[in-house]
């Protein structure tokens, strides 16, 4: 444990000295993945499909803020999906439009959250968002883990039906944008999973809150489970058990980046608690101190052989 | 000589001023009243937004059946239909956005009253 800790300091410390070039290097390597991501799977138009362009604008997202790198991916994606027809495009652009209305109301500064939801989804581990956000920031930012949810489970759609939208120019346009439009809302199961993920952070936020031993790790137990059996007794609902075992080998995993995220940012020591009592003129106070269990990292001694002399 | 006091306190002012003080700051220079009416006015404007682009994509969603009613039906019962479920609408999202706009205005008070007391601390390390 003791080492783990001490890798956990020289790891901070290590973030904290070179902060810039980390914020840099983690923003560039989110959105070369989300660019990469919309290149391959989602690359219906054929002006835009060279591989300099993610590239580039992965590179140029590295030094903009969260929240219009963001944006600029979303347009990347809306000049991809021009590919399979205006309609398309018209919902998608309307669709993103209203992530950002809810995230810049709601939790402005978790721009990023909108790029990793998809990211994640496409890597299985969508279930450790609701929760991690749920711990760090409260219920509000489940806002953009929603918004994201919705927006890959539509992508996700369109790749599967391009057929659709590309080599039916007889088909009357609205009723093309009413096909693009039952893609997101026919699809119950998205529903149920931005419901479960809505549930989970706000059981998790509340559990956080609340001043009993082990706040954090009951919040993720629950937090896992809750959202675990709410999607489960959803999909027995809708008759479609399709995945289940990718949502418990995903629920699985979620508990273990979950449980890193407390370790590097809520380790107490439950066993030197301190409670103290005092009063002022208005109120009596009953204190709970609980410490962090922090370890010094090391110091590297150097043991020069020879003498200067000799240089 | 270095005064390390001083220093302590001028870095935390320092921190809140570029971090979360950029936006309570300003913020704490409205009345109560004030802050939550511009968060009415932008939730409102923003809310607007959201129902057109939510109706426009329902209606899509449901063009068959709404074309088929539509034919039926009066066009002042559509409009009538329309502006309730709007007026619920932006009713729902302001409220949320009252609550909120309220917690936030309570942070900011909180955390300027601490800002406060950094700047007198501090006007009272350089006498």
């Amino acid at each position: 444990m003791n080492k783990l800790l001490e890798m956990k300091t020289n790891l901070i410390g290590f973030v904290e000295k070179n902060e810039a070039l980390a914020k840099a290097i983690s923003r560039f390597v989110l959105m070369l993945t989300a660019y990469l991501l919309v290149f391959f799977l989602l690359g219906f138009y054929a002006k835009v499909h060279k591989p300099v362009l993610p590239v580039a604008f992965a590179v140029i997202s590295a030094f903009l803020p969260v929240g219009i790198g963001t944006m600029l991916l979303s347009a990347f994606l809306l000049l991809n999906l021009y590919g399979l027809g205006i309609e398309v495009t018209a919902v998608a652009a309307a669709l993103l439009l209203l992530c950002y209305i809810l995230y810049f109301r709601f939790a402005p500064g978790k721009g990023y959250l909108l790029a990793m939801t998809p990211i994640a989804w496409m890597f299985r581990i969508p279930y450790a968002l609701p929760v991690t956000e749920g711990l760090i920031s409260g219920a509000g930012s489940a806002v953009p883990v929603m918004m994201g949810t919705v927006v890959y489970y539509f992508l996700k759609a369109l790749r599967a039906n391009p057929s659709l939208f590309v080599g039916e120019e007889s088909q009357n346009p609205l009723a093309r944008f009413s096909a693009v439009v039952k893609l997101i809302i026919d699809n119950k199961e998205m529903w149920l999973v931005v419901g479960a993920f809505m549930l989970t952070a706000l059981v998790v936020s509340v559990i956080r809150k609340t001043s009993i031993r082990n706040a954090w790790r009951l919040a993720i137990y629950v937090g896992v489970v809750i959202q675990t059996v709410t999607i489960l007794i959803g999909k027995l609902v809708l008759g479609s058990m399709d995945g289940v075992i990718g949502l418990m080998v995903g629920s699985v995993i979620s508990l273990g980046i979950d449980l890193v995220v407390e370790f590097f940012l809520f380790h107490l020591d439950y066993s030197r608690v301190e409670r103290v009592q005092f009063e002022d003129d208005y109120y009596y106070y009953y204190v709970k101190a609980v410490p962090k269990v922090t370890v010094r990292a090391r110091e590297k001694k150097v043991t020069t052989f020879g003498s200067q002399g000799n240089d | 000589m270095v005064n390390e006091g001083r220093v302590r306190t001028m870095t935390r002012a320092a921190i809140f001023e570029e971090g979360k003080g950029k936006k309570a700051i300003p913020a704490g220079g409205y009345y109560r009243s004030d802050y939550m009416f511009i968060q009415l006015l932008k939730g409102f404007f923003w809310g607007t937004i959201a129902f057109g682009l939510l109706a426009g994509l329902v209606v899509l969603y449901g063009m068959d059946s709404l074309m088929a009613k539509a034919a039926t039906m009066d066009p002042m019962q559509i409009v009538v239909m329309a502006a309730v479920t709007y007026v619920l609408f932006i009713v729902a999202y302001l409220v949320i956005c009252c609550i909120r706009g309220y917690r936030i205005y309570q942070r900011n008070e909180k955390e300027i009253k601490i800002y406060e007391k950094m700047l007198k601390r501090l006007e009272k390390l350089y006498e």
